[in-house]
């Protein structure tokens, strides 16, 4: 079993790793890479499982799969010796860093609850019904399958499951990692929840370590980890925990081109919202306010009207690109993104059950209040600063998305009935961690 | 004892993956309030009253930091101790699961949901059905389910790959359905008040009252 763990492991790590050099080349530090190579890989060998099991309509032959991952590493392990990109391993100097008492006891406080998290995933088998509805499910059908089931009246037409409509990203890794098992045990399947947790602490740390002291970064994470319901989360197998990585992602590379004006930065941006679509067709909404900050920036603060133009297209050309097996696969089987009904009325009862969601439940302790906190006392700071200012109108765009889709929509019943209003907020609760946090760092330390 | 009257239980229930509900402080003259609330209006009055020492320069930023950042952990405190006293409650209950096997670990989560949830026992005898159904009915056969909806998901996830479970079959699963009734060998459905005779089947294997396996005749 460890082995076989550990060979699904290398073969989302080593072509996500590769991928990152030969795009990204990024200097962040180590585990922040590994922490990109996970969304990079996962999102590279979901797109390929779809593409073979929904455009090429075959069955899966996992030895040919093999062969072709190891094709795919060696051609991008060439291409990285032909851009002459040195591949570095991890310095094994050890330089022992300067003990600071409050940095040494967060750090043990998020070890705490680390610790709890994998007692959960290994003592609690998946029970919530939507992950055995839909997220599981179609896991394991395609796992006893083995290809897609293409007629309309077979039980599980187009994978079956709760919504045929929902994006494949996760239930295509959940069956990745049981087709490397060798068998379906949906308890192992915990541990892909565990490691998008730990990739978004990883980021979140690494994101705001230049800004701020290692203390008050850890800070930031440890709040992360002790949010009830993202803990929760993070061992019991729902899609949303994966779409705030991707989303976390994506902010931070939009952050980047806010603050340093790389094109590099716009299309990884363009491409982790991409992913985001992939995982929940809720991301539709986050690219959306992604874009209009790509455009207020370029057209409205900066007057440049052609490169705006063209800003906007490379997002837009990066987001789609990477899902057009998707796209087309949507197209053709008339598969929509939303799963209500057509028409648009206004509910006002959704406002009370927005409060309750944010300001009285212990979803998130008092986060949303902590984020109200950051944005009144740094308000004269990011006034002065477009990049955070715009990174604020993002996240404000972002909530004022999901807010009209809930209260104009039939979308309005999941949130009177709370069955997945507090669950999209939680998307945008390390998003909004980095920025809330990032507020605070000295403007001499950015940029 | 002490330790329940500090904290408030917050047990892992159905809707946990939705939401986790508020902690409501009782016996307070204006009705129930929720803990979120108090403390995240007691950050925002006290934040604002140091910015405004900050603002007017009555305060160094790294002061005002501190003392924000003070602030902060000290309105996160309550809600993060009842946090932890759940997680060591849930700590305390996984170590002694970790011995059990995949499936045992399965029907004690679900029993102790459905214990905590009040939900009368229909979840937590799901895994002695299935293994009922295994028992008596040959792997591959088509079947047609009959229970309560919020039920149905985990008859499909549990029964895959081995009974297919179709619209129409010869056998039926009954399994504590709402609108279901079977009274002297004939099925009837319940659509409003009036009974609908859906046809004559017989009982093939019975587990307990509203939970058996019947056959058309």
């Amino acid at each position: 079993m460890t082995i076989k763990l550990i060979l699904f492991f290398l073969s989302i790590f080593i072509p996500g790793a590769l991928v990152e050099k030969l795009w990204l080349n990024s200097r962040e530090p180590f585990l922040f890479k590994l922490a990109l190579a996970l969304g990079i890989g996962a999102a590279l060998i979901t797109l390929e499982l779809f593409s073979i099991f929904f455009v090429l309509k075959l069955k899966m032959n996992l030895a040919i799969f093999y062969l072709f991952l190891i094709a795919e590493t060696a051609l991008l392990l060439y291409l990285i010796i032909k851009n002459q990109l040195n591949f570095k391993f991890p310095s094994l100097k050890f330089n022992f860093p300067k003990i600071n008492l409050s940095a040494v006891i967060i750090f043990i406080l998020i070890l705490f609850q680390l610790v709890l998290l994998g007692l959960n995933a290994l003592a609690r088998p998946p029970l919530a019904y939507d992950n055995l509805t839909m997220w599981q499910y179609k896991a394991k059908v395609l796992f006893y399958e083995n290809q897609i089931n293409f007629d309309p009246g077979a039980a599980n037409y187009l994978g079956g499951g709760g919504h045929i409509n929902y994006p494949w990203g996760a239930p295509l890794l959940s069956y990745w990692l049981y087709a490397n098992l060798g068998e379906f045990n949906d308890l192992a399947g915990n541990i892909i929840n565990i490691i998008y947790y730990l990739a978004i602490l990883i980021t979140l740390y690494y994101f705001l370590k230049p800004y701020l002291s290692s203390a008050i970064s850890l800070f930031f994470v440890w709040l992360l980890t002790t949010m009830p319901l993202l803990f929760y989360h993070a061992y019991n197998g729902y899609a949303d925990l994966i779409l705030s990585y991707y989303l976390l992602l994506a902010f931070i590379f939009l952050f980047y081109w806010l603050e340093r004006g790389e094109a590099k930065q716009l299309l990884a941006a363009g491409i982790f919202f991409s992913c985001a679509l992939f995982v929940k067709n809720d991301a539709s909404v986050f690219a959306i306010a992604g874009l209009i900050i790509i455009l207020i920036k370029l057209f409205l603060i900066d007057k440049r009207f052609m490169a705006a133009i063209k800003s906007g297209g490379i997002y837009l050309l990066a987001i789609a690109l990477p899902l057009l097996p998707w796209l087309f696969i949507k197209i053709k089987y008339h598969l929509t993104f939303s799963n209500v009904e057509p028409g648009i009325s206004y509910h006002g009862e959704v406002w009370q059950n927005i409060y309750w969601a944010l300001f009285l439940n212990n979803s998130f302790n008092i986060w949303w209040f902590i984020v109200i906190v950051s944005l009144a006392v740094n308000i004269m700071k990011i006034k002065k600063q477009n990049d955070l200012l715009l990174s604020w109108l993002f996240l404000i765009l972002c909530f004022i998305g999901l807010i009209t889709l809930y209260l104009f929509t039939e979308e309005y019943r999941v949130a009177v009935d709370n069955t997945a209003l507090s669950r999209t907020f939680l998307t945008l609760a390390p998003l909004s961690a980095a920025l809330a946090a990032v507020s605070f760092g000295r403007a001499e330390n950015r940029g | 004892m002490l330790l329940k009257l500090l904290f408030t239980d917050l047990p892992e229930l159905f809707y946990t993956i939705n939401l986790t509900p508020p902690i409501l402080l009782q016996g307070i003259k204006f009705g129930p309030l929720s803990i979120t609330l108090i403390t995240g209006v007691f950050l925002l009055l006290a934040g604002l009253i140091v910015f405004l020492f900050f603002h007017f320069k009555k305060l160094g930023e790294k002061k005002f930091r501190a003392i924000l950042f003070g602030l902060i952990t000290l309105a996160w405190l309550p809600l993060y101790l009842n946090f932890t006293y759940n997680n060591l409650y849930d700590l305390s209950e996984n170590l002694k699961a970790l011995k059990f096997s995949d499936s045992s670990k399965r029907v004690l989560r679900l029993c102790n949901m459905d214990n905590r949830q009040n939900v009368g026992g229909v979840y937590c005898r799901l895994f002695s059905f299935f293994t009922f159904i295994k028992n008596n009915l040959p792997a591959g056969t088509e079947v047609e389910l009959l229970t309560s909806p919020g039920l149905d998901g985990y008859f499909n996830y549990y029964l895959y790959p081995n009974y297919n479970i179709v619209k129409q079959a010869d056998y039926i699963l009954f399994y504590y359905p709402n609108s279901y009734i079977y009274k002297d060998n004939i099925l009837y459905h319940r659509q409003g008040d009036k009974d609908f005779v859906m046809g004559k089947y017989k009982i093939l294997f019975a587990k307990s009252n509203g939970e058996f396996i019947l056959k058309k005749q």
